[in-house]
């Protein structure tokens, strides 16, 4: 009989422990709170835009058409355009339509940070230290931003489902239903294709032991995955094979110009645009396929928030190596737990991440992929203060200082994202003042588009009160593009 | 073990700090935002005038002239950019944009009601060809059905 190994890091059940309220979860509550709320705030200030936003109100205008249940175009989202449908007609006016829409964008928002503190349950300062880096890193991503947006709420939707169905795969208490899983699955995978992510994520729980998932719910996952793939991979040959434009080494290749480079076979660039939402989410670059930020480093034209997001995802990436090699270490000694599943989740929603995000690479398409990570920064950090403890005078400094330089990085990237929004919703104002006038001749002849237009103009040109903060230029350099 | 512990703890309690800075700026932002909305921080300062706002490529102020009082196809006496010194030009706010070279200007004024059947607004299509500038000269000529002959330049 061997003795069972130290644990290297402090594994916490992951609802087990206290349920009792305890100081530092309401801590981290209220700092979360609060970024919560400012974000609430400027969202809610956000007027609907008038690009995409009155396009997709086109598509469930005619309260008699249902067609966009139907898989007959390159995406499928019927339960987002149902949710759409449904605000649309059963809002009074169309100020009742902005808001719910805006609410549509809020409320996931607001349910991913509460499961997301939730989750990590902080009891210790340790904890807190921990789980504040992990908010930050969810809330500073590019990923995030990117899906702040009025009213694409496809990828907010499937955040908090998946961080749902994960926290289920870990219950000790009685499992849950299948049938809560398919349920989750098919809500995700509704609202827009990247909710593929969350059927690898159960099936991945389930092989790593996860004492909330049985083996009929992976097989389900196994079976959604298999029918939806097939019923979309059946309307593919009326695919072009690239639908936007895609981002490639240090330039924007037009779709056109794409598919007649490489048109013939795809697949290198494929991989290229996969890997490319992957390194994303792991280290700030490239954004969209292309190497800004290196292409500005090698101009010698780099700002300081370049060198900020290169530095700061590049090092929580390095300690996320660390951290995941010596929790697979324990893993293969003493059998999986929460902590060393998180590394496995991780790894797999990357890659399904990166695979949904063949046809090009958008920040955007890496937010599945953004909450393990997050979720995983938490861990990573807290393992990274229990070894302080037991580390020599310099090295404790050193590694105290690069954390807390970490944490400082990542806090700037949460004001970045503020920012972020408040330039949209400025944005969305601006369009609707200057591009009016060429949308109603672009689109004369559609009368749903030409109604749209006339109901929601009002609240589009009605200056929104949010609008980016007029830092000094060398706050502006070091926060990020605005 | 006291010593351990400690290290971890205090590098915890200093970790907090930066996330505890953020989320007091975000809300005292947002508080400072909504009481003093006029501050720098928040709000460029008024134009002097829609002329002034079109010069500056404040699209948004202009916007909110237009949207007031400001009648966007009244003529404006202004020194136009490219002008010689002191030479004041009786223009519209549709000329100040172009001549200013700002797209959003054109756009915002053309979407908030420029008439182009007016003879001070085709001079702004007549400007922007003499200039060069090729994106606003397609969307003046589709606002106002065509190009029309622009007079010939005054000799020096």
């Amino acid at each position: 009989m061997h003795a069972a190994p130290v644990k290297t890091t402090t594994a916490v059940p992951p609802d087990g422990g206290s349920r009792t309220l305890n100081g530092w979860l309401c801590a981290v509550s209220i700092i979360a709170a609060c970024v919560a709320a400012v974000l609430a705030s400027i969202l809610w200030q956000t007027p609907y835009p008038l690009s995409e936003g009155v396009a997709l109100l086109e598509d469930v205008a005619d309260a008699s058409s249902f067609g966009f249940l139907l898989p007959l175009r390159t995406y499928y989202r019927p339960l987002y355009h149902l949710s759409l449908y449904t605000a649309w007609h059963a809002s009074r006016s169309p100020e009742a339509f902005v808001a719910t829409a805006r609410l549509m964008q809020i409320a996931p928002v607001a349910i991913l940070l509460v499961l997301f503190i939730v989750r990590l349950r902080p009891r210790t300062v340790v904890d807190a230290a921990a789980a504040t880096l992990g908010v930050a890193v969810l809330v500073g991503s590019a990923a995030f931003l990117d899906n702040l947006e009025i009213p694409l709420t496809y990828t907010t939707v499937g955040m908090p489902l998946l961080l749902a169905a994960w926290m289920l795969t870990e219950r000790t208490a009685r499992p849950a239903g299948a049938w809560l899983f398919v349920a989750l699955a098919v809500l995700a995978v509704g609202f827009k294709e990247q909710g593929l992510v969350l059927l690898p994520v159960i099936i991945a729980a389930w092989w790593t032991k996860a004492p909330g998932v049985s083996r009929t719910t992976a097989a389900w996952m196994v079976g959604i995955g298999v029918a939806y793939v097939g019923l979309r991979l059946s309307q593919s040959a009326r695919w072009a094979p690239f639908e936007q434009d895609i981002g490639f080494g240090f330039q924007v290749l037009p779709a056109a110009e794409a598919a007649a480079r490489f048109g013939r076979f795809p697949l290198g660039v494929y991989a290229y645009n996969a890997a490319s939402t992957i390194a994303n989410v792991l280290f700030a670059e490239p954004t969209a396929g292309v190497f800004s930020i290196t292409r500005a480093m090698l101009h010698g034209s780099a700002v300081p928030w370049q060198y900020i997001y290169l530095l700061s995802s590049g090092c929580l990436t390095g300690l996320l190596a660390w951290w995941g090699v010596r929790c697979v270490r324990r893993a293969w000694a003493t059998g999986w737990d929460a902590e060393s599943r998180t590394v496995v989740i991780l790894a797999v929603a990357l890659a399904a991440s990166g695979a949904l995000s063949f046809n090009y690479s958008r920040d955007r398409l890496g937010g599945m992929a953004l909450v393990p990570y997050a979720v995983a920064a938490f861990y990573a950090v807290r393992a990274a203060l229990v070894a302080l403890s037991r580390a020599g005078v310099l090295r404790a400094v050193t590694v105290a200082t690069a954390l807390l330089l970490l944490a400082a990085a990542w806090q700037t990237r949460v004001l970045h994202t503020f920012d972020g929004a408040r330039k949209r919703a400025a944005d969305n104002h601006r369009e609707w003042i200057t591009a009016l006038y060429q949308r109603r001749a672009e689109f004369a002849g559609r009368p749903y588009f030409e109604r749209l237009l006339d109901e929601l103009s009002p609240q589009g040109s009605q200056r929104p009160a949010v609008t980016p903060l007029r830092y000094p230029a060398w706050v502006r350099d070091l926060l990020g593009p605005s | 073990m006291r010593k351990q512990l400690n290290s971890a703890t205090v590098t915890a309690s200093l970790l907090l700090v930066p996330a505890i800075l953020t989320a007091l700026a975000v809300a005292a932002l947002e508080a400072g935002r909504v009481r003093t909305p006029h501050d720098p921080l928040f709000a460029a300062p008024p134009p002097a005038s829609l002329a002034q706002a079109l010069l500056d490529g404040d699209v948004e102020a202009a916007y909110a002239l237009v949207r007031g009082s400001q009648d966007l196809n009244a003529t404006l006496d202004i020194q136009l950019p490219g002008a010689p010194d002191g030479h004041v030009s009786r223009v519209t706010p549709l000329t100040i944009a172009v001549a200013a070279r700002d797209l959003n200007d054109v756009q915002m004024l053309l979407s908030a009601g420029a008439d182009m059947t007016l003879p001070e607004n085709r001079a702004a299509l007549c400007l922007a060809r003499a200039r060069g500038y090729s994106e606003i000269v397609t969307l003046l000529a589709t606002a106002a059905a065509g190009e029309p002959p622009c007079p010939a330049p005054a000799p020096d």
